[in-house]
């Protein structure tokens, strides 16, 4: 026909085809993830964990693609849909975790830590918005997500990634100058341990028993419920179910968090203490445990994370510090700790857990795995135990430093100085902010002395990472030769 | 500080979600004698080992048996398990759901093996039921945690003046 340009004169006549409409929507979301993931992998990040990450994330949701093409109904796209748009929380993670939002030495302290729990560990770090610290074991969920959403005969692309040993630990943004408050990450590299401590105590006989007991009280509340309710009779199972799997998952977290923070302490010392008093300050120390990560009081973790100092004498130790430097700033440090004492010596919290019928019952189980728990943190931290010992030699240099004005990563003759362990400088700086007080001027740290004191922790820390770096790669071309 | 593995909750449901309608899809056409694939026959597996969950779960609230370390997850699987259950053309005693799941899951297993003989068909149809109200179940569920459009979450974060 004149005047018309005809684009395709042989385009076929199909019939809409529903399904094929909805599954050509799917692939459009999953490209659309993989350009974004793609667009992040020319940021800097800290630590290769990201660019390890990234990779998986390019294979796996190339390969969904075949998983796409094989599904027979909408509702199956349906599900593989909403997973695509669920993992648009990698692209916040990765967002965040390069170098002008995650501090180098924070990643590398983690990796430098977690390496010696569990060697060529993958560690993703992360600022958050919200004001909690957290810990995500990638490693079990990545191979989950290949097990659900490949089909089995495209999975073995994915056999590296599914067993590495990958932690993402993520941090509150608004502290991401404050390294003092990051000896939490103690805490984070706990969860595993925790994990751990689960599946084992799951197997033994005691374990076994205490399971037992714990289910024969949720019957028997049950059973005392449905007296008072029979209307409620035929949904007995969805009832006991409910209240079972509440039992569960309450003594459970309160194992996760009391044996994350007994290997806090391990790791990180008195700094683990510190740190968690201040962020446990802003809540009520008694809460009982709440929906939905049920966390036990924090009065009963500020209590056992003293127990576990003092059955170390780590406090004791680190007050009766040596020399006259230290000295003027113990007066302060065992006053904080004697507040800390007063309040894990208050008993309100276990009045608190006696409110609901199936928290108790729950308690009354963390209370008989709680001995063995904690003997479990102290065996498996034995690789990273922080040696208060050797610190206590090294904390007047250390503060001496901090006075002066210079990062505190070292000590000894300064032509030949012993670098410190890579915690010491967030507990000199602790002790140090503990007082209060700028050494020169005598008056109270104002905000851009604690800056200040941000900062020369933060240098230390990459220091001493340095210092081991270099020594680790002399050591290894002095093998060479 | 957080629960593990928190954020990824919802991935659960969904992979859950699709592993059950995926596998009603696939018990119909074991039923109709269709072929299916080894990647089918390994979806039907895990089908099975989901069904043997459940069936462990049920022993677990019924006597306090728990035969390995994974109680926590069993009687998870159980919970998401008790609406779908309710809502099943053939209704399952709840004392009954550990030995029927069991023997389900061993149909299931048996069939993916050897085809959908006569004395498995009743087995794999209520498999099959139990896959379809599992996956709405799971669906609704994520469906409910959802914002489809709003106001970017802050309804409750800026103060109100007018």
């Amino acid at each position: 026909m004149p005047g018309f340009v005809t684009l395709c004169p042989d385009m076929p006549d199909q019939a809409f085809d529903t399904l094929d409409y909805w599954r050509r929507r799917t692939h459009q979301l999953r490209e659309g993830l993989l350009r974004r993931i793609d667009d992040l992998s020319a940021s800097d990040y800290p630590e290769a964990s990201a660019s390890y990450i990234i990779e998986f994330l390019l294979a796996f949701f190339e390969e969904l693609g075949a998983r796409i093409d094989k599904a027979s109904s909408e509702q199956e796209l349906r599900f593989i849909s909403q997973l695509i748009q669920t993992s648009g929380i990698f692209l916040q993670w990765l967002d965040n975790a390069h170098t002008a939002q995650t501090p180098r030495a924070l990643a590398l302290l983690l990796k430098e830590l977690m390496d010696r729990m569990q060697p060529q560990s993958v560690v993703l770090v992360v600022p958050q918005a919200e004001y909690n610290y957290g810990i995500n074991d990638l490693g079990p969920k990545l191979k989950w997500y290949v097990e659900e959403f490949i089909p089995h005969s495209r999975q073995s692309r994915f056999e590296k990634f599914v067993n590495a040993p990958l932690k993402l630990v993520a941090f509150p943004r608004i502290e991401r100058d404050n390294l003092r408050a990051h000896a939490i990450f103690g805490h984070e590299l706990g969860h595993p341990v925790a994990d751990d401590f689960l599946d084992w105590e799951a197997l033994q006989p005691e374990g076994k028993n205490a399971q037992a007991e714990a289910n024969a009280k949720v019957a028997q509340l049950v059973e005392t419920s449905l007296k008072s309710r029979p209307d409620l009779a035929d949904r007995a199972l969805e009832i006991s179910v409910r209240t079972l799997d509440r039992v569960l998952e309450i003594r459970n977290r309160a194992l996760q968090e009391l044996v994350s923070d007994a290997v806090g302490i391990h790791i990180f010392g008195p700094s683990a203490l510190f740190a968690m008093h201040e962020l446990l300050w802003h809540g009520d120390w008694d809460l009982p445990p709440q929906q939905p990560q049920w966390y036990p009081p924090s009065r009963m973790r500020l209590r056992l994370m003293l127990q576990v100092l003092d059955e170390k004498k780590s406090l004791e130790l680190l007050t009766s510090c040596e020399g006259s430097i230290s000295k003027k700033y113990m007066a302060d440090v065992a006053a904080f700790i004697q507040h800390s004492r007063a309040i894990a010596g208050e008993t309100t919290d276990q009045s608190a857990l006696k409110s609901e019928p199936d928290v108790l019952i729950a308690y009354e189980w963390v209370a008989a795995s709680l001995p063995a728990a904690l003997k479990f943190a102290a065996e498996k931290s034995g690789p990273v135990l922080y040696d208060i010992s050797v610190a206590q030699k090294h904390l007047p240099e250390l503060l001496e430093r901090i006075e002066l004005g210079i990062p505190p990563n070292e000590v000894g003759d300064p032509l030949a100085p012993e670098t410190v362990d890579v915690r010491s400088p967030l507990l000199a700086s602790w002790v140090y902010k503990t007082k209060g007080v700028d050494a020169r001027t005598g008056q109270p740290l104002s905000l851009k002395d604690i800056d200040k004191l941000n900062l020369q922790t933060l240098l230390a820390v990459e220091y001493v990472l340095l210092r081991g770096k270099y020594e680790q790669h002399t050591a290894a071309t002095e093998v060479q030769k | 500080m957080s629960a593990p593995g928190h954020e990824f909750q919802e991935s659960e449901y969904l992979g859950l979600g699709l592993l059950a309608v995926t596998s009603a899809a696939l018990i119909d056409r074991l039923l109709l004698g269709q072929p299916i694939d080894d990647d089918d026959k390994y979806t039907l597996l895990r089908a099975k080992r989901f069904l043997a969950d459940v069936s462990s779960g049920a022993k677990l609230v019924h006597s306090g048996v728990s035969s390995h370390a994974t109680a926590v997850d069993n009687v998870r699987k159980l919970r998401y398990s008790v609406e779908p259950l309710q809502l099943m053309q053939e209704q399952i005693k709840s004392e009954e759901v550990e030995s029927v799941f069991e023997r389900v899951a061993t149909s299931l297993e048996e069939s993916v093996q050897k085809g959908a003989e006569a004395n498995l068909r009743d087995d794999l149809v209520m498999a099959k039921d139990f896959f379809s109200q599992l996956q709405r179940f799971l669906m609704a569920l994520v469906e409910s945690r959802k914002t489809r459009t709003g106001d970017a979450g802050l309804r409750y974060a800026m103060p109100r003046y007018a």
